[in-house]
Formats: C-alpha cells, structure tokens, sequence
C-alpha cells in the first residue's frame, strides 16, 4: 500500500452541529483538510479546527459545465494523496449523498494503491425525515435525483412516499449563481407527477437549515402548487403516499401473518 | 497523521477566535452543537445576542431570520448544492 490516504467526511446541515466524533477526529489528525461547505459559519469553524483547511468553493463558477468542476475536486485530493500525506475531505451533508467527487476520489485512491474511506454523516434526507416528522418505514420510500427521474421515466410506486432531489437544477449540468437554474423545468415535472397525483395531492419542498437560529424552509403546497413555491438548488420535494398499498392477503397468509 | 496537543487546540482556537469579522460566527457555532443554549436564546433572544458580544447590526440581522441575509452578512463563497453528476448516456 502506497503513503498517502483519504477520508471522505461529512458535516451535516448545522454549522459543526451534525458533525459526528469520528469525522471531526478525522478532520483534525489530516496533514491536510479540504471542504466543500454551503455557507460561511461552516467554512469559519472548519477554519479553526485545521490549520491547513482549503475550501474546494474555486472550482465552481457562472457557466462552468459541473463535470469539470467534480473533476478538479478529484485531481486536487488525489495530488494531495500522492504527495504522500493523510488526507481528509469533508463535505456538506452526507459525504456519499449526492457527490459525484467523492466516491470518484475513492475509488481513483484505491486504483492507484492509496487507502481510502468514507464515513457517514446527516444528509438533507435525514434531516427532511426529523423535520416533516415521517417515517420512511411506514410506507416506504422511493429517492431519485430529478432529472434522472423524469429523464429516465423512472417507475415508482405512488403508495410509496417520492423524495426528489435538486429539483431546483433539473436539466441543468452547469453551475450558476442564481438560487434557481431551471424555471421551466419545475412546469415539465408537475406534469409528469399529474400523470400519477391528482393535482390537489399535497406535497412538500423542503429546505434543511443551516443555521440553529433559524426554522427548516418547509412550504406546504399541492403537486399543482410547486411552480408557485419558492425553489432553489437546495430545495427536496416529498411527496406523500397517494393511499395505503393494497394488501397480498394470500403472501401475508405464507407468512403467518394473521390478518 | 497531525497529533493534536492541547495547547493546538487552544492556539487553534485563538486563531479562529481572531481572525473572525464577526462574534456572530462564534455563537452560530456554539448554538450548532449544543441546543440546551437554543433555550436561552429564544427566551430572551436581543439580550443573549447583545451579552454573546453581537453588534447592533447583527442583533437585528439575527432578529430578521433571513438565512440568505446571514449568509451574505458573514461572506465568502458558498457553492450551490448540485453535486451529482446526472449520468446521460
């Protein structure tokens, strides 16, 4: 095994609240800590807990195709890691959630003989599951990525609960500035999901804070109604389950279960 | 691999302490990891601010609750939050 290694951690949704024991011990015993964070408290506190911290926030700008950029976030870890030193990236929310760059930079790590890891941490739907008080147990629950969903005419149950992700970028692979990338987008979707919700289903878009100070964004709105909602790259959509699934009396009989 | 001392941390913490524009950042910190402190600050939110050390400006930046203008207030860059790559192919 070569010198060098990499972990993959993440910091939840509120500032260094959410940041588990192992990650921040992780982050602070790296030779060096680079970040990826959505808002400045964070940057702050990761500051002061490394004094080689390095945002990873330069390799986004206006128009920049996001491939690139993951790309870059990949090539600067892996530099680090084949210098030789111990290396920890830290990310927001769940490291392994939605970020193309760190699966990438592990896996790249292992192909080229470097220990690499990744430990868990809160992701938005986690924090989403607290803040809506629902259960993904009690009905299931099915989690695309927007433009995945609609581009792959993804087939899910309507009985289960729909939590989609980055509905405020859909269609979109650059980066931009602006809180919402794609206006249009959210029109296309309330006119796939009418073909399985009435328009007066209800449904949610869910913002996690970031700040301890301040509430979830959490608008209530109706399929028809998110359009109308305030929408932005942070935003998740939870729809609830239309009904009770029926049940397979005869399966719940092969069961033992007495219904 | 970096071993800590105590006296890291407290230089650590004495950097950060100083190099921060705002008492602001500080106390988003302390309420982020301990909510028994959130109790305090919504009983009596202006004089928790105003004894955590927070300007004028800062008490009524936190007493307006806008997260965007938070944001702006304490500065730098923030990516948005788009960081899956959509497989097209």
């Amino acid at each position: 095994m070569n010198q060098g290694s990499l972990v993959v951690v993440g910091t939840g949704f509120l500032i260094a609240g959410q940041v588990t024991p192992e990650a921040l011990a992780s982050m602070r015993a790296a030779d060096r800590l680079f970040f990826l964070v959505a808002e400045p408290a964070t940057r702050i506190w990761l500051e002061s807990q490394h004094p080689l911290a390095e945002s990873l926030h330069d390799v986004f700008w206006e128009g920049r195709p996001r491939q690139a950029a993951y790309d870059e976030i990949v090539e600067r870890l892996l530099a680090a890691v084949r210098q030789g030193q111990e290396v920890c990236a830290a990310f927001y929310g769940h490291p392994g959630v939605f970020v193309y760059s760190s699966h990438e930079a592990i896996r790249r790590a292992r192909a080229e003989g470097f220990t690499a890891c990744m430990f868990p941490g809160v992701s938005a739907e986690d924090c989403l599951f607290a803040d809506l008080e629902v259960d993904p147990a009690a009905d299931g629950c099915q989690s695309f990525e927007g433009t995945d969903f609609l581009i792959r005419a993804r087939i899910f149950d309507p009985h289960s609960a729909l939590v989609l992700w980055q509905i405020g970028a859909l269609g979109v692979n650059t980066y931009h500035l602006r809180d919402l990338w794609n206006a249009e987008g959210l029109a296309i979707l309330v006119e796939t999901l009418r073909r399985h919700y009435p328009a007066e289903h209800p449904a949610v878009i869910y913002e996690a804070t970031h700040y301890p100070i301040c509430d979830p964004l959490i608008q209530r709105t109706t399929i028809a109604g998110i359009p109308g909602c305030r929408v932005t790259t942070h935003s998740t959509l939870w729809v609830p389950p239309i009904a009770k699934a029926p049940l397979d009396i005869a399966m719940a009989r092969q069961l033992g279960l007495s219904l | 691999m970096r071993i800590f001392l105590d006296t890291d941390i407290i230089s650590l913490m004495e950097a950060s302490a100083m190099s921060q524009p705002s008492a602001l950042a500080e106390l988003l910190v302390k309420l982020s990891v301990d909510p028994e402190l959130r109790r305090p600050f919504k009983e009596s939110p202006r004089e928790f601010m105003a004894e955590a050390g927070l300007s004028d400006e800062e008490i009524d930046l936190v007493s307006g609750g806008n997260p965007d203008e938070i944001r702006d207030y304490l500065g730098g860059d923030a990516p948005a939050g788009c960081f899956a790559l959509i497989d097209e192919n």
